[in-house]
């Protein structure tokens, strides 16, 4: 009994300090990450850092299908310097895993975190709080007369928000956006242009659903390449298909909402500052159009706009069945969708026999598309996501470092094959570079995306989650059956008010 | 330094050491591969959770740690203010609603059909491997079936009534019914087994003797096969309970919490279970600062579950000291009786041999004289 009860008692013990042990020898780190990072770096007579058989491991959010341009990009990095001892491996890690995978990795399995991160930018400001990344600043510096990297090389407000606290986290990659894919043959047969503002839309909208209640309208499937004119769609044809619960709307249209109407997305404390009456207003139109009720400046609406069982499966199936003409998604699909249908239904840009020069589908920026006056400077704002390279904290050797921060250099100026993944480049001499200009890809969709200098981003907040989930959250609702009976107003103020619990919640931790 | 002893200490030592290891030594060698894992696996991580419950821990940064005493508790239990207070008891409160519908089905159509089996019909055998057969289904791919089933726009459930019902996403009540639903069609499968190994074993002559005494049809299953599985019945009722506190997988693939409704100015998603709950917390979407708070959560949601389990215990074992005391009571009575016999017995002895010596005591007497 005696030696039974002594082991209970020890295995207890054990149990009981190991976690403290851990724990104590955990939280007895440096604050400062750069502490960590031992000086290395050794330069050759030309001044330039000579590097070892450098391995960087990088963890890219980058999924399918434009993983496989950036893979393009990485390829071009080795060969470029693997001569000089550096050389890049990418894993791709989903989206939903990335941030919590990462967290757990540095603490619990340092040795198999990542040198190199590639990530959302909105991100970045959480993440460097958390000292998870590590400022760059330094390691370009050390690089004296060779270091050829500058802000000024990239947009401004994607740079923006690599900057956290005054120091240079991240080097921005890209930025993009959701857009709307437009059955631009079906537009042009049925004599109606693509819109470009928000009035245009709802008169386009009205025009389809009126010819569809005369029996007028011509569509034609993907499968078909023979037109009909039909009133096949039921009573309720909607010419627009917007997801309600997840895909890509939530992500975009609220924020996009808020910037084209004088808004912001938050304060410069990183509080939400979207609580605002363009929201409002836009959101109401959205419920109106999926009720099919309302005006919009005194024009009413001839029918629903938006069917209210929308789903990430109906946004590309009813476009492709020609029962929508609009849906709303990633630019990141562009290249595929557009030549699914070009195959599929020819590609008339040449013209065809009746004179007619589409493409069956076309992307259309958010530009203007959500302002209520666009007469207004701020009417063109898109709200931007972009993706941004930054190097880890598990980095601890300076010379490691310094190739790293090379390497966010190298993909971010180098980027050309990868922005036919649906992306802009964040780096100026890239956006403007002949090369980019030169590409199939370029004026096919690339430049529908919008002017690069509209774009906003969320505003380097590090409470991500209150701020851009919580206004997620109001899109959803509008549009969810469940809260039918709760008004537009109410949402938001629901949200809001939430949004401010979770950041008090997180500040009292 | 060395010790003097006797041979004998020596040899008496040696025996024991060695008869502590013959007697030790091979139970620790067996068990010590499960209990590698049994430390490293579950009381590891337990008493490291009771560690990061009292901290602010961040998994960001470590080094950013710092003591909180009991205050993440305080927030959770006591601070109506807080966020985490809210959404946690609101959470829970879904968790309890839930259970209180699930166990009591959970077990009562197992039972039904673990009777209707054990009858054993014409192909029985059939039907009891269907019965079982959900249960083989991980949740996610059942969660894929019922998807298909009750999704709003491509569901068959839909296309067969011709309606437009938005099941999952459309109401509370639908999207809570749909979950039921699902955690009944994969759950039942494992009551229904322990049920029917419990139908399987009841005596037959209990049932005989019931029989003789009139008892039959829906009287002889409450009267005879109901407590002669009692014991299966509370297993599976303490299984059910647990089970269905740490509700999760179903609500993931089903309705991922929602749909969302608004409650005194506030948005809450509806079919959001505490397991739900604290898996979302920590998914980095609400900062990485969290892990400390969602371990007091856990730790308090493993105390309630603890509780109900113990008044379940204690419930039951009373009625198990209610049989003991009766066999108590029988027991003593018995040995009351054989007391009293023995008692008897010894008199009856008594008087014999007294009745005895009187009959020799004449002959002693005038012997003696």
């Amino acid at each position: 009994m005696k030696i039974k009860r002594f082991l209970a008692i020890a295995l207890c013990a054990i149990m009981f300090v190991m976690p403290m042990f851990t724990v104590a020898c955990s939280g007895g780190g440096d604050d400062d990450p750069l502490g960590k990072v031992v000086d290395d770096l050794e330069f050759n007579e030309y001044g330039e850092p000579i590097f070892n058989n450098v391995k960087l491991k990088v963890w890219s959010i980058i999924g399918n299908p434009d993983d496989t341009y950036f893979a393009q990009v990485n390829t071009m990095f080795n060969d470029y310097y693997r001569s000089n001892g550096v050389t890049a491996t990418v894993s791709p890690i989903a989206n939903a895993d990335f941030y919590t995978q990462l967290a757990n990795t540095l603490n619990t399995d340092p040795d198999n975190a990542p040198d190199v991160v590639i990530f959302h930018s909105e991100r970045l400001p959480m993440l460097a709080a958390a000292d998870i990344l590590l400022p760059m600043d330094s390691f370009y510096a050390a690089l004296g007369d060779n270091n050829t990297f500058s802000k000024n090389n990239y947009v401004q407000t994607v740079m923006d928000e690599c900057i956290y606290n005054g120091k240079l986290y991240g080097v921005p990659l890209d930025m993009h956006a959701g857009v709307w894919y437009c059955r631009q043959d079906i537009l042009e047969k049925n004599g109606l242009s693509v819109p470009h503002t928000l009035s245009e839309f709802v008169e386009v909208n009205n025009a389809l659903i009126d010819l569809y209640k005369r029996g007028e309208l011509w569509y034609r499937g993907l499968e078909k390449t023979t037109w009909t004119k039909t009133k096949d769609f039921g009573a309720d044809y909607t010419p627009i298909v917007m997801s309600s619960l997840g895909g890509i709307e939530i992500g975009w249209i609220p924020q996009t909402a808020v910037l084209q109407n004088g808004g912001k997305l938050t304060k410069s404390n990183g509080y939400p500052d979207w609580n605002t009456q363009g929201l409002e207003d836009v959101m109401s139109m959205l419920r109106d159009w999926q009720n099919g009720t309302g005006d919009f400046k005194g024009t009413p609406y001839k029918g629903k706009f938006v069917d209210p069982q929308s789903d990430y499966n109906t946004v590309w199936s009813n476009l492709a069945s020609g029962k929508s003409v609009f849906s709303f998604e990633g630019t990141w699909w562009a290249e595929s969708r557009l030549n699914e249908y070009e195959e599929t239904l020819g590609n008339k840009t040449a013209g065809d026999a009746n004179g007619n020069t589409y493409q069956p589908l076309t992307i259309i920026s958010p530009s203007k598309m959500f302002a209520l006056d666009e007469t207004k400077p701020y009417a063109s704002n898109v709200y931007g996501v972009g993706h941004c390279v930054s190097i880890c904290r598990s980095v601890t050797s300076k010379t490691k470092c310094v190739a790293a921060a090379l390497y966010a250099q190298f993909v971010t100026e180098n980027s050309e094959e990868y922005t036919r993944g649906g992306h802009l480049p964040a780096n100026v001499k890239v956006l403007n570079s002949d090369k980019l200009k030169s590409m199939s890809h370029y004026n096919r969709y690339l430049t529908k995306m919008g002017n690069p200098d509209d774009f906003v981003m969320l505003g380097g907040t590090k409470y991500y989650g209150a701020v851009y989930e919580m206004l997620k959250n109001v899109y959803v609702d509008v549009f969810a059956p469940s809260t039918k009976s709760v008004t537009v107003k109410q949402i938001i103020a629901a949200n809001y008010a939430e949004a401010l619990d979770m950041i008090d919640a997180e500040e009292g931790l | 330094m060395s010790e003097l002893t006797t041979v004998s200490d020596y040899a008496l030592k040696r025996s024991k050491r060695a008869e502590f290891f013959k007697r030790y030594g091979i139970v620790f060698l067996f068990l010590s591969p499960y209990l590698l894992f049994f430390a490293l696996f579950c009381l590891y991580p337990l008493f490291y959770g009771i560690v990061m419950s009292l901290m602010r821990y961040s998994i960001g940064n470590p080094a950013k740690n710092e003591w909180r005493g009991f205050q993440n508790f305080f927030t959770v239990l006591f601070d109506s203010d807080s966020y985490y207070h809210r959404q946690y008891w609101y959470a829970m409160g879904n968790t309890v609603k839930a259970a209180l519908i699930l166990v009591p089905l959970g077990i009562i159509v197992p039972l039904i059909f673990a009777l209707l089996v054990n009858t054993k019909p014409k192909g029985y055998k059939v039907f009891r491997a269907i019965i079982y057969l959900p249960s083989i289904f991980p949740v996610a791919a059942s969660g894929v079936m019922f998807t298909a089933l009750f999704g709003a726009n491509f569901g068959y459930i839909n296309q067969w009534i011709g309606s437009n019902i938005d099941w999952l996403g459309g109401s509370t009540s639908t999207a809570w019914f749909i979950i039921i639903l699902l955690c009944m069609w994969g759950g039942w499968g494992g009551n229904f087994m322990i049920l029917s190994a419990g139908l399987k074993n009841i005596d037959k002559s209990l049932y005989e003797a019931a029989g003789v005494d009139g008892c039959t049809g829906i009287k002889r299953t409450f009267a005879v096969t109901l407590p002669a599985i009692k014991y299966q019945l509370i297993l599976c009722l303490f299984t059910t309970i647990i089970g269905y506190f740490g509700l999760y997988g179903q609500v993931y693939v089903l309705t991922g919490g929602g749909p969302r409704v608004y409650i005194d100015g506030r948005p809450y998603q509806s079919t959001m279970t505490i397991m739900w709950y604290l898996q979302n917390l920590i998914n980095g979407k609400n900062g990485l600062d969290a892990f400390g708070m969602v371990s007091a959560m856990g730790l308090t949601l493993g105390v309630i579950i603890g509780a109900i389990a113990g008044i379940q215990l204690f419930v039951t074992r009373e009625r198990k000291s209610g049989t003991k005391l009766a066999k108590e009571f029988f027991a003593h009575k018995k040995a009351k009786e054989e007391a009293v016999n023995i008692a008897e017995n010894a008199d009856r002895a008594a008087e014999t041999a007294i009745a005895d010596a009187d009959a020799i005591e004449p002959h002693d007497d005038g012997g003696g004289l």
